[in-house]
């Protein structure tokens, strides 16, 4: 099986990548994972990661900026419907709108808007930064993922998604408010966390993700 | 809910750990990989690796240094010391840093406060600070900012750099109590509230650490978002598990 790690310069790609061999190593599938910026790499692939860190704007204009790839990551989700994952920008890039900076148009796969993290007291510091309970909300996706059944990851961004139906909250996290921390829609998978960045819980859910098969 | 952050911090040396008394007397306590695989094991929220005698021409041992860590580890990892430009940044970054942390240069240059913040992002520009008590009048907190490693005054009040420096995009600052650090008394617990009540991002307090109560001080005294600390943890005086027990205990919230 191909795992394929969007690469367009956006983003901690050797820690994702040493954090998913890992997880390899604990199934029993044969798994290739390959760091690629070829959008027929993407297309080929059975699983894709699209990963993320730093503004929206700017990894929106990077990936705008590889020929091909935004049409790549759309006949993936939609036409070859396998699985996808969005981490961190990787996941806001799903939504249908970031106010960012600025206003800026998503890839719009998941009816959201990315907003600002209000802070009205100083235990709500913004980066949220740091480790903080991720609360599974749709409970029927609790045998593909049990490991966001309330456990720590680590964080770290300003900005989070808010999404107009609830059914794609996967799961959720408080910081002065409970905020969305994954979505799923169909074969399309989301967590504002960094798995990569969270030691053995993270790495259970890579697993779970290489194990997931969409309905 | 958010947990605070236990840190151990690497202090490096042409490639080999060490920590210094008061800045000083360095003392070796190993491979910085195999130092941080056992952080790793223990349960650290994050890692910091300060090289404390960054040299241009030791960039490339640092660099090579922080890819052989981060295949380890599986947290956080913030890397400083000697960073000047935005490309020393993307090196780092691209090396398998998470966060990079600036100290001289920023000071000097804190232009480059907004052009990393701008180009990687603030949520991995962190931004540290060596401040000392003092009676100046250009520092109203009592506290100046030193360069170089704890060795240049600056003539910089302690709160009004801090607030520049968020002003400029930084996601983060690395607080370091020179009075305190290396004492084993405690963290400076004035000089972080003064600090974190002047700003809103994340602050982690460093400096002073010699007993376990000393964290649950700087968690339960002070606003600070993580607690550093380098020596008690090299030397084996407790592990990471203890301190986290220990804050536990005292009712604080930390990651288990």
């Amino acid at each position: 099986m191909n795992i394929a790690i969007i690469d367009y310069n956006s983003g901690n790609l050797a820690s994702l990548q040493n954090s998913l061999e890992s997880a390899v190593k604990n199934n029993k599938q044969a798994f290739e994972v390959k760091i690629t910026a070829v959008p027929e790499e993407v297309i080929k692939a059975d699983k894709v990661i699209l990963p993320g860190v730093g503004d929206f704007f700017y990894c929106k204009n990077e990936l705008l900026k590889i020929n091909g790839m935004v049409d790549a990551i759309n006949y993936f989700i939609k036409e070859k419907e396998k699985p996808f994952l969005g981490i961190c920008i990787g996941m806001q890039l799903m939504a249908k709108v970031s106010y960012e900076r600025k206003k800026n148009k998503g890839l719009e796969f998941i009816d959201s808007e990315v907003i600002i993290i209000e802070s009205e007291s100083k235990e709500i510091r913004v980066p949220h930064m740091g480790w903080n309970n991720v609360y599974l909300e749709n409970k029927s996706k609790e045998k593909d993922f049990p490991s966001l059944k309330n456990n720590d990851f680590y964080f770290v961004h300003s900005y989070h998604m808010k999404c107009k139906n609830k059914n794609e909250v996967l799961a959720s996290t408080n910081y002065g408010k409970k905020i969305v921390s994954a979505v799923i829609k169909d074969n399309l998978l989301g967590v504002q966390f960094h798995p990569e960045k969270s030691q053995e819980k993270g790495k259970k859910f890579l697993e779970e993700f290489l194990d997931w098969k969409p309905e | 809910m958010l947990k605070i952050r236990v840190i151990p911090c690497l202090d490096v040396k042409e490639g080999r750990v060490v920590k210094g008394i008061n800045f000083i007397d360095l003392k070796d306590a190993g491979d910085p990989v195999e130092q941080a695989k056992i952080y790793d094991e223990q349960g650290a929220d994050e890692l910091c690796f300060l090289d404390i005698t960054a040299s241009i021409e030791k960039r490339d041992i640092l660099l090579d240094i922080v890819n052989k860590t981060a295949k380890k580890c599986f947290m956080p990892l913030t890397v400083g010391g000697g960073v000047r430009k935005v490309e020393d940044i993307r090196k780092l970054l691209y090396s398998g840093a998470d966060k990079v942390s600036i100290n001289s240069a920023a000071i000097y240059d804190p232009q480059l406060i907004k052009d990393a913040s701008n180009r990687f992002g603030k949520q991995c520009i962190v931004i540290a600070i060596d401040a000392k008590k003092t009676s100046k009048n250009s520092c109203k907190s009592g506290y100046e900012v030193f360069s170089h490693g704890g060795t240049k005054e600056t003539n910089l009040d302690v709160v009004d750099w801090a607030k520049q420096c968020t002003d400029f995009g930084a996601g983060e600052v690395l607080l370091t109590s020179m009075d305190n650090d290396g004492t084993k008394r405690g963290f400076n617990i004035e000089l972080t509230n003064k600090v974190t009540k002047s700003i809103k991002v994340p602050v982690i307090a460093s400096g002073g650490v010699g007993e376990l109560k000393h964290f649950t001080e700087g968690a339960c005294e002070t606003e600070a978002s993580g607690l550093l600390a380098a020596s008690v943890f090299h030397f084996g005086k407790f592990t990471i598990n203890e301190v986290k027990k220990e804050l536990n205990k005292n009712g604080v919230a930390v990651r288990l």
